[in-house]
């Protein structure tokens, strides 16, 4: 099938609206890095693979050169699981190739469609990668080149456990957010992430719980499921449809790249090339749909345990934190009191008070005729 | 004067804090005026909103005071710095340069609004949301429990329009279950126990308010504002010593610091030198008459008010008048001003006896306390 790179670049700026809320706040935390002077430059990073970092570094980059109106740079570092060429609709040249030094970086660099504003390199040739490549005087020059062109570098870098590049990398950003997958990402291997992150020394902006299908995300999810269906029929969407495995290569997504977008975007459960969440139209629809139904009643269960642990992990930051609340002071008084029969002039005083509440009660109406 | 036993003489100590309950004799009669049973606790506040500082009496014993000046960070880059989307008090003045500074006061009213409550235009809404702002911050800092029912009495400026006594009221019932307002001097001269033929001089930033008490309850006829307060001193001395300060450079807020720690009136006085600098270079000037002059700069004008008020009283009572001048405010601070005051009233009113209040910051604070502790339940519950 041919490859339309306008197709696919509609196809992924829409991916992004149909995630409500997740693009916007992660750019508009990155937003807060911004000075006057030198750029910020933000890394996207995961524990392991199939966090959705990829399409998150993507949307946060679209968000803030479209909402800021200035250039913003995304890099692509995961070069042997390469995916920003395919969903922007870009040359496939980027990172590894310079590296590698069969380019040029001008000749890699490519404007977004539709994004005036966004410069991307993406990753490149897909290969493994090379050990100490990214502490190179090399690609110290290409970030250094880059930075003189945008307010905001954003790099969307390979899962830290997995490539110890990606934290070489860290020195050449101001803070990183790390991408978690719900039901996906361990939490030995986030917290082991976490440390890496902040042994590193620089601030980490936060982290992302992706693919939530907790009760405030099921709406989203259940909006982005019924569009992409809905549009799955246009051959441009064609490379979303999970267990395709006849997706075009040209497209530079392979089939693991579509799982993890698919995830990244609220796709559901963990999803295998076994068990896919949209069979294809050949395979055996009751079995499917038997499968579904009992894997949703489990996702049900789930989603009702987390919900639970994290109001009773609420609970005990309230009651934890509550140790260095200032309560305030009590008062020496356990009643209301008045005036005191033992008052001095008592008439005279009362008739003051009566006074004095009389003419709030007319402030009152007053402000009550002219609000 | 009355010997009372006034909320802020049993707060004064904590030490010696004893638990009132309804069986003591002091006791109100709540429960007689048929107001709900409150076991929770009853936290009283006396406010004093002005237009220099703002201050505040609590019957836990909370005792604050903080210049009324609000600041917000001017960017991003400044709100990173200092960690704090709002700035209050000592703090903002502190860190101006990185704040957008707003002195919401002004002329004894919120400046967010004009004689009749309109608002004027986009900085006047700012104003507006600093003054709300700095009355939530001086209910905070009196550190009311979340359990107790907390009245407040709040001294407003008399001459306050509906529109600013409405953004008062609608600051402090955020976090106040019942709140009234209350003429400023009227708190002071009740604080004291001086409510029969009094004059009340109280001399703040903006406004200096003269106010007779005769047994009842102050009317319109009884006060008079004048603007020669604390910043017109300011600006006098501002403009005497550019004047004799040649090639020194200055701000209000260096003016207005001398001003406090120096400001008096006598004719006598230690020689006042301070280090201002010409050039980048600290130079010792001797300010000495220039600070004199601008601070008897009010004088005339305090006189002529009471004049005013004296020769429309009572002329069998307008010598106990004169001889019961009660001088409160922040601007009562002045070294030797009462005695400067009552030079001038024998040259024009033919003698009288001028008393500086004991504590010139607290006295609104103190008074509308005790306003507020004798406050009979059944109002309070009216107007919640």
């Amino acid at each position: 099938m041919a490859f339309s790179r306008e197709r696919t670049k509609g196809n992924a700026l829409r991916l992004l609206e149909e995630l409500p809320g997740i693009a916007d706040v992660v750019w508009t935390a990155v937003l807060r890095l911004s000075d006057e002077g030198a750029p910020a430059s933000v890394l996207f990073t995961a524990p392991e693979k199939r966090a959705g970092t990829s399409v998150l570094a993507a949307a946060t980059a679209v968000g803030l050169a479209e909402h800021q109106r200035v250039p913003v740079c995304l890099v692509e570092t995961n070069v042997q699981r390469p995916a920003q060429a395919g969903y922007f609709g870009l040359e496939t040249k980027g990172l590894s190739d310079v590296l590698d030094g069969r380019a040029e970086l001008e000749e890699c660099v490519q404007q977004a469609p539709g994004c005036a504003s966004l410069l991307v390199l993406p990753a490149g040739t897909p290969r493994a990668p090379l050990f100490g490549e990214f502490t190179t005087e090399r690609l110290n020059s290409i970030l250094a080149r880059l930075k003189t062109r945008c307010r905001y570098l954003v790099l969307d870098a390979a899962p830290l456990l997995d490539h110890v590049e990606s934290r070489v990398l860290l020195r050449h950003v101001d803070t990183a957010l790390l991408v978690l997958r719900a039901r996906g990402t361990r939490l030995d291997d986030a917290g082991r992430a976490l440390d890496i992150l902040v042994k590193s020394g620089i601030p980490v902006l936060g982290s992302i719980f992706n693919a939530d299908r907790t009760e405030h995300n099921a709406r989203a999810n259940r909006l982005f499921m019924k569009a992409v269906r809905a549009e799955r029929p246009r051959p441009g969407l064609e490379p979303l449809t999970l267990g395709d495995e006849t997706a075009p290569v040209e497209t530079g997504v392979t089939a693991a790249e579509r799982e993890s977008l698919w995830a990244a975007n609220g796709g559901g459960a963990p999803v295998t090339d076994a068990a896919p969440l949209e069979a294809p139209a050949a395979a055996d629809e009751g079995t499917d749909a038997a499968g579904r139904r009992q894997i949703d009643i489990l996702e049900r269960r789930i989603v009702k345990l987390t919900q639970l642990l994290e109001q009773t992990e609420a609970d005990l930051r309230r009651i934890a934190a509550m140790k260095n609340v200032d309560l305030g002071i009590a008062s020496i008084y356990r009643s209301v009191q008045g005036l005191s029969s033992e008052e001095g002039a008592l008439a005279f005083k009362r008739s003051i008070m009566k006074k004095i509440f009389q003419a709030n009660v007319e402030l009152k109406t007053a402000i009550a005729r002219h609000p | 004067m009355h010997k009372t036993d006034s909320p802020q003489a049993r707060v004064a100590s904590r030490e010696d804090v004893v638990e009132i309950t309804p069986k003591s004799g002091r006791q109100s009669s709540a429960a007689a005026n048929g107001a709900p049973k409150q076991d929770q606790g009853v936290l009283y506040l006396g406010i004093d909103l002005g237009t220099s500082r703002t201050s505040v009496s609590a019957s836990n014993g909370v005792r604050e005071s903080m210049p009324s000046f609000v600041g917000y960070p001017k960017d991003v880059v400044s709100r990173k710095l200092l960690k704090k989307d709002v700035l209050y008090g000592d703090e903002a003045i502190e860190k101006r340069l990185s704040l957008e500074l707003f002195r919401p006061l002004g002329e004894g009213v919120i400046k967010g609004s004009d004689g009749n409550g309109e608002i004027k235009n986009g900085e006047s809404a700012a104003n507006l949301k600093a003054a709300r702002d700095l009355i939530g911050e001086i209910i905070r800092r009196a550190k009311p429990r979340k359990d107790e029912l907390v009245y407040a009495v709040i001294g407003a400026p008399a001459q306050a329009s509906i529109k600013n006594k409405q953004a008062i009221l609608e600051v402090a019932r955020e976090s106040i279950d019942s709140v009234m307002l209350c003429s400023e001097p009227f708190s002071v001269a009740y604080g004291l126990d001086w409510l029969d033929d009094v004059l009340v001089i109280d001399i703040g930033a903006g406004t200096t308010d003269l106010c007779r008490m005769h047994g009842t309850m102050p009317e319109e006829s009884d006060q008079i504002t004048i603007t020669y307060a604390g910043d017109y001193v300011d600006n006098q001395l501002m403009e005497r010593l550019k004047k004799s300060c040649k090639d020194a450079r200055f701000s209000i807020q260096m003016v207005k610091s001398i001003k406090e720690k120096y400001s008096n009136v006598a004719r006598v006085m230690e020689p006042v030198v301070v280090d201002l600098p010409v050039n980048g270079k600290p130079t010792p000037f001797d300010i000495t008459e220039d600070l004199r002059s601008a601070c008897r700069s009010i004088i005339p004008s305090i006189v002529e008010g009471m004049g005013q008020l004296i020769a429309t009283f009572d002329p069998e009572f307008q010598d106990r008048l004169k001889n019961r001048v009660l001088l409160a405010g922040g601007g009562s601070q002045i070294s030797g001003l009462e005695k400067a005051i009552e030079e001038e009233m024998e040259q024009h009113l033919g003698g009288g006896r001028v008393m500086r209040i004991e504590e010139p910051v607290y006295g609104g604070a103190n008074g509308a306390l005790k306003i507020a502790h004798d406050m009979p339940a059944e109002y309070w519950e009216k107007l919640k």
